[in-house]
């Protein structure tokens, strides 16, 4: 494979591959940061 | 009655109506200052103002009301 | 006579040529631009400055002793000053409708493709790689990412990127419009979108943190962009320094732009800017722009086939990250169909995702070519 395609390849996965997984990632940690707050404020009832 | 509320947030420019006034739906209301951009906000239906719940230079958020018509 | 002629020689007269007086007047184009127009004035004003300097032949930029030549080598040939406005933007980037919104992060993404199809351009237009990586990355829309990958991959192109990347982000508003019209129907344009909920106060501190980890180890060699980024975020959001937070978002930016802007001008003397390939890189600056609009538009409409609750394709321009002009661009083209479509934060969501994106491809060109 020549070094230009390679280098759109490599690099269009590498940027849509680190997207996905930050989504992923993202929502995973606001479904904990929802569940953390939701039992702080279950504890200060 | 019905409320007005604020389809985004930012801080109030301008008041562009009065208690009492009489509007139709897409008169501007009020100016939202956001992202450095001026924003005129709609009204989304018509009726008569009843009262103004916010204040020139106020930071208002999204869902936050406007004002009441009836 | 001998002291007319001594005193002659020491003025610097003797080292002029034409090419310096059309430089003159490219720096006295972009005064006028940034203070009369309001061009991008923040850069483009030390920037006219520094090519204006580095055009009245001295020795301001000669390699080890001069005062520019010191700015630029310290700041840019060692990136450390791109890093430092990056944390100054990370301070001053609010992320919620990002976090409200994650589908956004694959709009900051799709923007990309801009760069690489301005990457095949250049190629084609008779650039090496390396050139054609750093002439891509003007797709990005981001000034600092654009003088980063240039310091690393080209550093002889860094002026004319940096200066075409700042140009069309003032043009921002005149390219992308009649590409998102032809590229949507009045009917897409119309779509409205769910209010972004509410992002509490963890959810925006887990943000950065998230990020830098899954960023900086899948890609290190955008550690140095991301992670002063995510550093900036993270004060700002932690709420506890504020006053580091002010300093990252005002003095320290201001200072570090100041730099940048002169350093960056110095690179353009009349030898190196004179020459007929930057009429190539500002034409492939257009295409840039113009592609990575398309793209993301695309992208958008690609997702609203798999997506319930569709997507306005108009933002997917936004994820060309000039913030907030693509932005506030979306939100007007969406009022002008549908006065009371309030697109502006549904935007920035892809806006400022598309920072990250950016500056994840310049660490992939790094990874790759260097």
């Amino acid at each position: 494979m020549s070094l230009p395609l390679y280098t759109f390849v490599a690099g269009i996965t590498g940027v849509f591959l680190t997207m996905i997984l930050l989504q992923v990632f993202i929502t995973l940690s606001s479904k904990l940061a929802i569940y953390i707050e939701s039992k702080t404020t279950i504890q200060e009832k | 009655m019905a409320a007005i509320e604020s389809p985004m947030s930012g801080k109030v420019l301008e008041i562009l109506v009065e208690v009492g006034q009489s509007i139709a739906e897409d008169d501007e209301v009020i100016i939202l200052e956001a992202m450095k951009l001026e924003n005129p906000i709609y009204a989304p239906e018509g009726g008569v103002v009843k009262e103004i719940k916010v204040k020139v230079g106020q930071q208002i958020s999204e869902g936050e009301v406007i004002a009441e018509l009836e | 006579m001998d002291v007319i002629l001594n005193i002659w020689s020491s003025m610097a007269f003797d080292s002029l040529y034409w090419g310096n007086f059309v430089m003159w007047g490219i720096a006295f184009l972009f005064i006028y631009l940034a203070i009369k127009k309001d061009f991008e004035p923040l850069l483009l004003l030390p920037i006219a400055f520094g090519i204006l300097l580095v055009n009245l032949p001295s020795e301001i930029m000669t390699p080890g002793e001069g005062l520019l030549w010191k700015f630029y080598h310290y700041g840019e040939e060692w990136a450390v000053i791109p890093p430092l406005i990056f944390l100054g933007l990370g301070a001053m980037t609010d992320f919620g409708p990002v976090i409200a919104n994650p589908k956004t992060l694959l709009l900051g993404a799709g923007a990309q493709g801009g760069v690489y199809l301005t990457f095949f351009g250049a190629l084609a237009a008779g650039f090496t790689v390396y050139e054609a990586a750093t002439i891509g990355i003007i797709g990005g829309a981001d000034g600092p990412t654009t003088i980063f990958l240039a310091a690393k991959l080209a550093p002889h192109m860094m002026g004319v990127c940096a200066v075409a990347a700042y140009s069309y982000m003032a043009l921002v508003p005149i390219i992308q419009p009649p590409i998102i019209r032809v590229l949507t129907t009045e009917k897409e344009r119309k779509i409205r979108m769910k209010s972004l909920r509410k992002v509490s106060k963890l959810e925006k501190i887990f943000f950065p943190i998230i990020t830098c980890i899954i960023v900086c180890l899948l890609v290190p060699d955008a550690a140095a962009l991301i992670g002063m980024f995510c550093f900036g975020n993270l004060l700002k959001e932690s709420g506890v320094v504020d006053r580091l937070s002010n300093t990252a978002q005002n003095e320290l930016m201001n200072i570090a732009v100041i730099f940048l802007g002169i350093s960056v001008g110095a690179t353009m003397p009349a030898e190196v800017f004179l020459s007929p390939k930057v009429i190539y890189i500002f034409v492939l600056g257009v295409v840039a722009f113009a592609g990575a609009t398309a793209i993301g538009i695309l992208l958008a409409k690609v997702m609203n086939l798999f997506l319930k609750e569709k997507i306005n394709p108009i933002i997917g321009a936004a994820g060309v990250s000039a913030v907030p002009m693509a932005a506030r661009v979306a939100h007007k083209i969406g009022q002008e169909a549908d006065k009371k479509n309030y697109l502006l934060m549904h935007a920035m969501g892809p806006n400022v995702a598309g920072v990250i994106g950016t500056a994840v491809a310049a660490g992939m060109f790094i990874s790759v070519l260097k």
